[in-house]
């Protein structure tokens, strides 16, 4: 991994057209402003984590449809 | 072939049925080859089977039942991905865990299984939006909707209910809801 050193209001450019920029820093949070082309997508990285914890969950769905269904149908 | 499932028992699923996840679900990388099984209890739930894994099956529901204004909108990078050069040959579905109160089952908005009709290829993609939750509850909405088209009589007439089958791609119904980030 490439490590830089940022100090406020410094920026680093990916490419041409993504800049991140060290908005503020206070105690152990930094806020950073990205500006990047509008088809890039930018997550935090625990929408990730919250996805696959959540997939985990759909495969344990329970095995007795039957009754899934007569609910829904009922 | 035939394809062992924990579900559904044995299935005879043909070359057309197959659906292919070249980066796998997320939390499930190790499986790239599905296929779609239709369980003919009309609640418009399919199931993606993994072929390799007979345990591993992910309850689907297209989220235009539950939530109609919904769109995907996919990078170009997503596209490519996809080998989707018209977005209308696209088909979207919500995973969905069913929890044991079945009331509280879930929709994940954020991350919709997106297949490439034509190619027989998918990908769960991560959308942008906030607003769209990985747990939109949905149960109600989803029994209106059944009840509606049970009064209206337009679910798919069976020759028998009941009757588990693998979903042949080429005849699922194109979604309309892709949309590309750029356009």
């Amino acid at each position: 991994m490439l490590v830089l050193t940022r100090k406020l209001g410094e920026s680093i450019a990916i490419d041409d057209h993504i800049k991140i920029v060290v908005v503020q820093i206070k105690g152990k949070q930094v806020r950073l402003g990205i500006q990047a082309p509008k088809e890039t997508k930018i997550h935090r990285e625990e929408v990730y984590a919250a996805i696959q914890d959540q997939n985990k969950e759909a495969v344990k769905s329970p095995v007795a449809m039957a009754q899934v269904s007569k609910v829904l149908k009922g | 072939m035939i394809v062992k499932t924990g579900r559904f028992g044995q299935l005879t699923v043909g070359d057309d049925e197959i659906i292919r996840i070249p980066q796998g679900i997320l939390g499930f990388p190790e499986y790239t080859k599905f296929c779609l099984v239709d369980p003919g209890d009309d609640t418009l739930i399919l199931w993606l089977q993994s072929i390799e894994n007979s345990e591993i099956a992910f309850p689907l529901l297209e989220p235009k039942v539950f939530r109609p204004n919904y769109a995907a909108r996919l990078s170009a990078a997503e596209l490519r991905e996809l080998r989707l050069d018209n977005v209308n040959q696209s088909a979207v579905f919500s995973i969905l865990t069913i929890t044991n109160d079945i009331t509280q089952m879930t929709a994940n908005l954020k991350a919709p299984l997106v297949i490439n009709l034509k190619e027989q290829i998918a990908k769960q993609v991560v959308l942008q939006e906030n607003e769209y939750s990985v747990k939109h509850l949905m149960f109600k909405e989803l029994k209106a909707h059944l009840i509606t088209i049970q009064a209206q009589n337009r679910l798919p007439k069976r020759e028998t209910e009941g009757v588990v089958s693998a979903v042949s791609v080429k005849t699922i119904p194109p979604s309309l809801t892709v949309k590309s980030l750029t356009a």
